[in-house]
């Protein structure tokens, strides 16, 4: 169990630089995800942490200690290998006990631990294959095992669920978790999937562009995004942007957008004339016969619970999830309404949140 | 076969059909077999048939012809202590050899394989000792050997390993000793470069994973390396092996097979009882034998070490 600490951590490939200051403090039996779009340095991240790439900026501290120089061996972290990076002349079970054999764990212990994972991960009939001899999702679960049957200070998953179904994913979901909160082993995760990133975080990081976009807790970068980017990238259906001007209508600020018109927090730190974007949730806003947002229906997809409607508000494409049973033909006015709480407010030229 | 075309529509007129005028055209097989059917049959299995045949007679000086013999060399082959005196140094030098030549060559692969500046160049040196005829190297270190004016002679005295009035290549015990480090100075550097081919196209995936299941080098070289390598080792040790079977030059340079017949391999007592002796069918049939041996040997290495080709 340990602390794992980034220091003003930044990481250059020769001459080209993919990183730079990054800081954040992962607490002893923490479980951070981070999330970002393709090449924004996940995946240098944990290799960084796990000393399979050095450190070119900053200081890296494992349980307090600095550990920019330490051998990959000697860091006591287990990890799962986005590329799986199995033991291809090995068996699915020496894959999996590769680290108690050579840390010379009595035999019986072994195999149990080995059987253990194995149970889990659905990869009992296949203990005596070869890793060239099974599917993707059964290499991906063996790479899983290998790290699973560790006892180590930190664990490092590198999108370990991408290639299993939807069901299977699930299951390793609750697996993971009971995992962790029976060890507590501090765990850096790497994922693209929004639903894993909600529901297994305690903090969620957010890059993009070997930056940091935003650090907090799942509900606050859902509910408080500290950027336009970050409130794009997290939700799905995405969150709708709206450009518009403040202004103060009977005394309460609203964001003027062509015709539409967005009730805004009474508290909000607007300025009147202010350009912003507006956000709007899809699932938070409501057909409304008197709503003030003017819109123009497009196109409806019903999704089974609900449908999702596609539209325009003040030439800008809207999306809104409505309940199920609406229909809708193509240029049926429409009207909408949300609740001022709920819609975010961005700089329009820094997309700062205001 | 049949002379059904390999590639669907290939009679068409599509990309693959080519203008007949001027050029050899055949779905048949054999012409195109033929040419090397025909060397085969010059260069491998006429030599072949003929030896067998050799071996059955023997060459009679009076004469100056073959007469057949029957089974006689056959029958004096597996008595002729001197042919098996000659099997076991063959076996020796094969052993010795070959150990340290794989294990050498491995140890020196390892080293090399790196990709810091420099080590590309060392990698190129390597290949220096292999465009030196066999014969050559032996007659380098018949000199270095020399009890006077040689170099290693010189280094081993000075450092106590040989006493001074010993000559390595004229001592029973030392002299095939002697002949094997030419040997090992000349085709270590074979086994690197196979072995260093190998090394190179491993994954390094395997390797960092190793590491974070916290390997220590040995236990990655004898659980990853070693395995992974398992196949280029067993090409390496087929090639060199069948090799050392058949030596012939640095002995015959270097020793003669003396002192005694404390160096004289197989191959040099076929040579000794065809040319010297102009006994063409008694030679002929200790060559059959070493190639039957070989033969054995090799396939049955090929199926315990499951080598495909
Ligand atoms: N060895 C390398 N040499 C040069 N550039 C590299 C190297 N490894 C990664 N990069 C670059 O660093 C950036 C971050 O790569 P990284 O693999 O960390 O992305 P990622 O966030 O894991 O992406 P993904 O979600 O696709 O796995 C990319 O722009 C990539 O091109
Ligand atoms: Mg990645």
């Amino acid at each position: 169990m340990a602390t794992v600490e980034y220091k003003g951590i930044g990481k250059s490939f020769g001459s080209v630089r993919v990183m730079k200051d990054i800081s954040l403090l992962i607490r002893d039996r923490g479980f951070v995800v981070l999330l970002g779009p393709s090449g924004c340095g996940k995946t240098t991240l944990l290799r960084m942490t796990a000393g399979l790439e050095t450190v070119s900026e900053g200081d890296l501290l494992i349980g307090g200690r600095r550990v920019n120089g330490l051998h990959p061996r000697d860091r006591d972290i287990a990890m799962v290998f986005q590329n799986y990076a199995l033991y291809p002349t090995m068996k699915v079970y020496d894959n999996i006990a590769f680290s108690l054999q050579v840390a010379k764990l009595p035999p019986e212990e072994i195999r149990k631990k080995v059987h253990w994972a194995a149970e889990t991960l659905n990869l009992t009939p296949f203990l005596d294959r070869y890793p060239k001899a099974l599917s993707g999702g059964q290499r991906q679960r063996v790479a899983m095992g290998r790290a699973m049957v560790r006892e180590a200070q930190v664990f490092l998953f590198d999108e370990p669920l991408s290639n299993l179904d939807a069901k299977l994913r699930a299951h390793m979901r609750m697996e993971i978790r009971q995992l962790h909160n029976r060890l507590g082993t501090t765990t850096v995760y790497v994922t693209h999937d929004q639903i894993e990133a909600m529901t297994m975080a305690d903090t969620i990081v957010l890059m993009q562009g070997g930056r940091i976009e935003q650090i907090g807790t799942p509900d606050e970068v859902y509910d408080r995004p500290a950027n336009r980017y970050v409130a794009d990238f997290i939700g799905s259906p995405g969150m709708n942007f709206l450009e518009g001007v403040v202004e103060s209508q009977n005394g309460a600020p609203v964001c003027r957008a062509g015709e539409a018109v967005i009730p805004l927090p009474h508290d909000t730190a607007a300025r009147p004339g202010q350009k912003v974007v507006c956000g709007l949730r899809p699932g938070e806003v409501r057909l409304d016969p008197n709503g003030p947002i003017v819109a123009k229906a497009i196109i409806a997809e019903p999704t089974g619970p609900e449908v999702q409607l596609y539209a325009e508000v003040a030439g800008q494409r809207f999306v809104a999830l409505v309940p199920k049973g609406n229909t809708f033909r193509e240029g049926d006015p429409l009207r909408l309404s949300i609740d001022p709480e709920r819609v975010h407010l961005f700089d329009a030229e820094s997309g700062a949140r205001v | 076969m049949s002379g059904a075309p390999a590639v669907a529509g290939r009679q068409d007129e599509g990309a693959f059909a080519r203008p007949a005028r001027g050029r050899a055209v055949s779905d048949h097989p054999l012409p195109w077999l033929l040419p090397l059917v025909l060397i085969l049959l010059a260069f491998t299995v006429y030599p072949l048939f003929y030896n067998i045949y050799l071996s059955f007679h023997e060459y009679a000086p009076f004469k100056r012809a073959l007469v057949w013999v029957g089974t006689e060399n056959w029958t004096r082959l597996f008595a002729d202590g001197r042919l098996w005196d000659s099997l076991g140094v063959t076996l020796v030098y094969f052993v010795v050899a070959l150990a340290i030549e794989v294990a050498l060559g491995m140890a020196i692969a390892l080293l090399l394989d790196a990709d810091e500046p420099g080590f590309g160049f060392l990698r190129g040196v390597l290949t220096l000792t292999l465009v030196i005829p066999p014969a050559i190297t032996g007659m380098m270190f018949l000199l270095m050997e020399d009890p006077q004016f040689g170099i290693l002679s010189y280094v081993l005295k000075l450092f106590g390993l040989l006493d001074s009035t010993t000559p390595i290549l004229a001592t029973p015990s030392l002299a095939l000793a002697g002949v094997v480090l030419a040997d090992v100075w000349q085709w270590t550097p074979f086994m690197v470069l196979i072995f260093l081919a190998g090394l190179r196209a491993l994954p390094v995936e395997p390797y960092e994973a190793a590491m974070i299941d916290g390997a220590s080098p040995l236990q990655t070289f004898t659980r990853l390396t070693l395995p992974m390598m398992g196949k280029v080792i067993a090409v390496a040790v087929l090639i060199r092996g069948i090799d050392l079977f058949r030596v012939f030059d640095y002995v015959y340079v270097m020793t003669s097979g003396g002192p005694g017949t404390a160096t004289y391999s197989l191959s040099l007592y076929a040579w000794q009882q065809t040319f010297s002796f102009v006994k063409w069918g008694y030679g002929a049939t200790i060559s059959l034998f070493s190639l039957v041996i070989v033969l054995v040997v090799a396939n049955l290495f090929i199926y315990l070490a499951k080598v495909r080709w």
